[in-house]
């Protein structure tokens, strides 16, 4: 059975509200990229069964460059694999679904992995401000024999409108009339794909629980009844707690809903943007324990105050930030690209001593040409810290740690997101991927620690 | 023939360390080889060679080599290296300098030390090197202090150490800077001063730093027999043990405690052994080590082997270390206080000493020295130079 084997998402722990709604939002070390790969780290990707690779996003940080293969790299996944991004449109996450289950049937024994994320920003202050949050998620899709979510039919259709835009000299996202688009434009065009849908694949409807409406505003259902006819408690809405989050916003649905779904179920989860892509399921076998726990997770949020979110999307100018101008070179990152990007460390065979990065001697033992190579552990504990002050930040500090990593192995290296919680020796971290700062004109990207939560 | 016992100070120059805004590097090298060689009484032509230790040439370019040395002091015709060996700078070259003597290589020699940090903003000089320079990311995000915060941490953790046990390291620093008219700050502290002031890189505030500051400093050398010939007051090398370890990109491997900074024992064995000393506490009767920050004076004092890391808090608070405890250090204020032009700290050590020994340090005498030790660290722990001084003949 062609499926969803697995599912994930990552949403960024702030959050800001206006009193009436309220939106997840980035760190300023953050993007779709850093994100994609913090959705990904935590599934069961058997890397080198990977065939097929789609990554979809609306806010990609180059324009000019396959950010399917940097998230790959660093994921581990064979270099065999096809990688695509897909981009511009908000429907993409289905698409991809669409693109992913064709590889599937063509080639035997392969998965396929879709990663989606955004962080689109709306001008701050403006009414869609806060309805327009940032997340990621991520699928894989597999043929066996009892897979979460069976997949059984899709259908999609184009309609070239203007709902939301954005051009390449345009910071934020722009929106179009916003009466046209809630009661013509989405009721047109999902009408149409349900419509085509249910027909093109004899869909008997009572069978259908839910049909998963990745939308923020909830008067689209009304129009979605009146035209289809069909029960209005069928409609699923997105959180209103994360703000739409675009491209994955479909797959975010998917997850936070399935807490709710049994085996046997069947349901229809819509993608709109640019038209619509809509795809039929059936519940197989989900994990709830994982996926109640990691909504738990979720609810260790941070609200930010007005400030803080300016600062959290660089709104705010630094001349001591932009004035940072630390030294990187391409050449540099391409020839330690495997060590930094998924953090190798080198290990004496002779003494069993830990290098990072890698030497060609081991200052321990001498010990010459007779190491080995083990990806680090993603998790370890504080051997000593400082808050510095120093080096030009976003945040109100920098702090520093030496990291014993759980498996052997220390790094130094940057702290993120402690959001004035104490930080003491023998604290837990996890490692996440994060951006360092954009210099040369590219960006750069390292692993930082995070305080696990207490 | 080895350095011990057979080098000989003959001459000694430093210009006020501070923010020198009228001074360029040349002035401030003129100023201090000047003042080394009427010291010595001896005229330009007799220096055979020199070492010029800078760590950072100024974006001028002036400190890339040892003409940029030679040049502004006339100083023509004879060989002069450049020497750049982190903090250690100034004291490596001191020791290039004894070690041409004592080859029998050159009859005189000449160290000078230089660094020109506040042709910038103070955050755009030492520190910016921490931005701008180094690993694209291993690393990125420290600062200077922040490197040695990191030992501080972990003592608090390890043996108690707490922010006023540093603090009064800082106490009595600013309190033996306000005797030194070289020193940069000479401004009496409190403990709740140092204790408040604001955060540089947790747990170290501003005055557990040294500041940002402008200097050079100058030494003549040569061998005992010629001093003796020349019949002036000289201070003889006993020893200079130095050892290095890791580069920067190292400093958090594997093993490390961060109680203890391996180097300087290591550097201290060497020059203990060269001097004959078993007993530092007791055998050295001055010392000035580099205490960048507050902890790594405590570090220091640990490692040289002046006390352990079982009664240092103790020693802190005992007077063991004041001007007129048993073991006087920093007597000058140290870097906290005179701060760090970095090519010249090690040099400004050995005047600072060599003036001590030779019983000419005015207010900041301390009576009966006849040992000094100098200690000079380099990056966080990476290298260190240990130089023991002795009274030679005083006129």
């Amino acid at each position: 059975l062609i499926g969803i084997e697995d599912i994930n998402i990552y949403i960024p722990k702030y959050r800001v509200t206006n009193g009436k709604s309220e939106k997840s939002v980035c760190n300023f070390d953050e993007d779709c990229i850093t994100m994609s790969i913090a959705t990904a780290t935590s599934m069961q990707i058997e890397q080198n069964s990977i065939n097929s690779f789609y990554y979809t996003t609306c806010t990609p940080t180059y324009l000019e460059k396959q950010e399917s293969s940097i998230i790959a790299s660093v994921l581990g996944i064979n270099e065999s694999c096809s990688t695509t991004d897909i981009s511009k449109s908000l429907r993409a996450s289905v698409d991809a679904i669409i693109q992913a289950t064709k590889d599937v049937k063509l080639c035997k024994d392969s998965k396929s992995i879709i990663i989606s994320a955004d962080n689109r920003t709306v001008e701050v202050t403006s009414v869609l401000d806060y309805k327009i949050g940032a997340g990621a998620a991520s699928i894989i899709i597999g043929d066996s024999d009892n897979p979460m979510f069976e997949l059984l039919a899709f259908d999609t259709i184009y309609n070239d409108s203007f709902n939301s835009w954005k051009m390449t000299d345009q910071v934020n996202t722009q929106f179009g009339d916003n009466r046209y688009s809630r009661d013509y434009d989405y009721v047109k065009n999902i009408s149409r794909c349900l419509e085509s849908l249910i027909q093109k694949n004899n869909i008997d409807l009572n069978r259908i629980q839910k049909i998963l409406l990745p939308v923020f505003d909830k008067r689209i259902v009304d129009g979605l009844v009146e035209k289809l006819s069909i029960d209005k408690s069928k409609f699923i809405v997105s959180d209103s707690k994360l703000g739409f989050c675009g491209t994955p916003q479909p797959l975010i649905d998917l997850y936070f809903e399935s807490e709710t779904l049994y085996e046997g179920d069947e349901i229809i989860m819509i993608a709109f943007g640019d038209g619509c892509s809509a795809v039929h399921m059936k519940v197989g076998h989900i994990q709830y324990a994982k996926i109640k726990s990691e909504i738990e997770r979720l609810e260790n949020t941070v609200h930010l105050d007005f400030e803080h979110y300016l600062k959290k999307i660089k709104a705010l100018r630094s001349e001591n930030v932009e004035s940072l101008n630390p030294y990187t070179s391409t050449i540099v990152i391409n020839r330690e690209a495997e060590m930094n990007k998924k953090l190798m460390l080198q290990k004496c065979n002779e003494c069993g001593t830990f290098h990072f990065p890698h030497r060609n001697i081991c200052w321990k033992c001498k010990g010459k040409n007779k190491f080995t190579y083990h990806e680090s552990s993603k998790t370890g504990k504080v051997f000593t810290f400082t808050k510095g002050y120093l080096f030009p930040t976003i945040d109100d500090s920098t702090t520093m740690a030496i990291v014993d990593l759980d498996g052997g192995g220390r790094l130094a290296m940057m702290m993120t997101e402690l959001d004035g919680r104490t930080l003491k020796v023998g604290d837990s971290v996890d490692l996440v991927y994060r951006f360092m700062y954009d210099n040369k004109g590219f960006r750069n990207y390292y692993w930082k620690a995070i305080k696990e939560v207490e | 023939v080895g350095i011990s016992g057979n080098v000989a100070i003959i001459g000694v120059g430093c210009t006020k360390f501070g923010e020198l805004f009228d001074s360029d590097i040349n002035k401030m090298i003129f100023d201090a080889v000047e003042e080394a060689l009427g010291d010595a009484n001896i005229d330009r032509e007799e220096i055979e060679a020199g070492w010029y230790g800078n760590c950072f040439p100024t974006s001028t370019g002036v400190g890339m080599s040892g003409s940029s040395m030679g040049d502004p002091v006339a100083l023509e015709g004879i060989p002069i290296t450049r020497v750049e060996n982190q903090c250690c700078t100034g004291m490596d070259a001191f020791r290039n300098a004894c070690l041409g003597i004592a080859s029998g290589e050159y009859k005189i020699a000449i160290a000078v030390g230089a660094e020109k940090m506040r042709d910038v903003k103070p955050q755009e000089s030492l520190n910016s090197t921490m931005v701008d320079s180094f690993h694209p990311y291993n690393m990125k995000g420290f600062s200077s202090p922040g490197l040695f915060a990191m030992y501080a941490t972990r003592l608090f953790e390890d043996i108690g150490l707490t922010k006023e046990d540093l603090a009064q390291i800082a106490v009595k620093n600013h309190g033996n800077a306000t005797m030194n008219p070289k020193a940069h700050l000479k401004n009496k502290v409190t403990l709740s001063q140092v204790i408040n002031a604001p955060m540089v890189s947790s747990p170290l505030g501003t005055i557990d730093c040294c500041p940002i500051t402008d200097g050079a400093a100058a030494v003549i050398v040569t061998s005992k027999e010629l001093a003796e010939r020349m019949g002036k007051d000289y201070v003889l090398v006993q020893g200079i043990g130095m050892t290095n370890s890791f580069w920067i990109d190292h400093y958090a491997r594997e093993g490390r405690t961060f109680n203890e900074i391996e180097v300087t024992k290591s550097a201290a064995q060497s020059a203990y052994a060269q001097a004959g000393i078993e007993n530092p506490l007791e055998e050295i009767d001055i010392a000035e080590v580099h205490d960048c920050f507050t902890i790594t004076e405590v570090l220091n004092m640990c490692d040289l082997g002046f006390c352990t890391l079982d009664d240092v808090k103790s020693r802190i608070w005992d007077g063991t270390f004041e001007k007129s405890g048993k073991l006087p250090v920093n007597v000058s204020g140290g870097l906290n206080c005179c701060g760090h032009p970095i090519g010249a700290t090690g040099i400004r050590m050995i005047y600072f000493l060599t003036n001590q020994l030779l019983n000419r340090s005015g207010e900041m005498q301390v009576i009966g020295v006849e040992k000094g030790l100098a200690h000079n660290l380099g990056g966080p722990g990476s290298l260190c130079t240990v130089t023991i001084l002795e009274k030679g003949r005083v006129i």
